[in-house]
């Protein structure tokens, strides 16, 4: 079980330090991880590709990733995207 | 009402869009959802721009002008750039939501997500500049 937990907008400019901060989850990626993103106000297209990316190395090494405390306005960029049916979501 | 933003070809300048967009929508008595996915659309546009519309070492400028059309009913968005033409309706890969995680392409998200927020969004290239021209219904 990892947790890593994300805060702030994923927009552009802070796309860099969460990418860096998801690096932790690198020897954990047959576990369990979960992304806390309760506190995440914003997402934009290229931070859905880090967590599909993400999804992709958990996935191919055994692991499950689960999101967790998405804000509503932030699940609907997801559900808009098809991403809604991708994920797993606490 | 028109207003006008110019920004240089540089992630940070996402800032000064986000605090524009904010105010603007603050103004205009849109509700968080239209905020968040104006936000959204303005930063996806942007962000096309400075990555791929000029040379990343290279200082340059875009402009975005909005306005409302039909009593405040539409709001429209156009951004201008100098960079090279690029028409990213045309040119952007194809997005398939209902493919699985394995199948999901990485490119083309950010003006799917345009497309599907805004109700018209049209490409032209003229006189040297791209003109990506944005309209959405905000009394629906």
């Amino acid at each position: 079980m990892k947790t890593i937990y994300i805060d702030g907008p994923l927009d552009a400019i802070h796309l860099d330090d969460v990418k860096e901060k998801l690096k932790e989850a690198d020897a954990h990626l047959g576990d369990i991880i979960t992304l806390d993103c309760t506190d995440m106000s914003y997402i934009c297209s290229s931070g859905l590709r880090v967590f599909l990316q993400m999804h992709k190395d958990v996935t191919e090494a055994g692991g499950k990733l689960i999101i967790k405390g998405l804000q509503p306005l932030i699940k609907n960029v997801f559900d808009m995207t098809g991403f809604g049916h991708i994920f797993n979501f606490e | 009402m028109l207003r006008e933003l110019t920004l240089h070809n540089d992630v940070k300048q996402i800032e000064l869009l986000t605090e524009f967009i904010e105010v603007l929508c603050e103004e205009l008595g849109l509700d968080a959802m239209l905020t968040f996915n104006l936000n959204l659309v303005l930063e996806e546009a942007v962000t096309n721009v400075i990555m791929y519309a000029y040379p990343q070492d290279e200082d340059h400028t875009m402009t975005l002008k909005t306005w409302t059309e039909q009593s405040d009913n539409i709001i429209v968005f156009e951004l201008k750039d100098q960079g090279k033409p690029f028409n990213p309706i045309e040119e952007a890969p194809e997005v398939d939501t209902t493919l699985s995680a394995d199948e999901r392409q990485i490119g083309g998200l950010g003006i799917f997500l345009i497309n599907k927020i805004m109700d018209d969004v049209t490409y032209r290239y003229e006189e040297g500049s791209n003109i990506l021209t944005m309209k959405k219904n905000i009394k629906a």
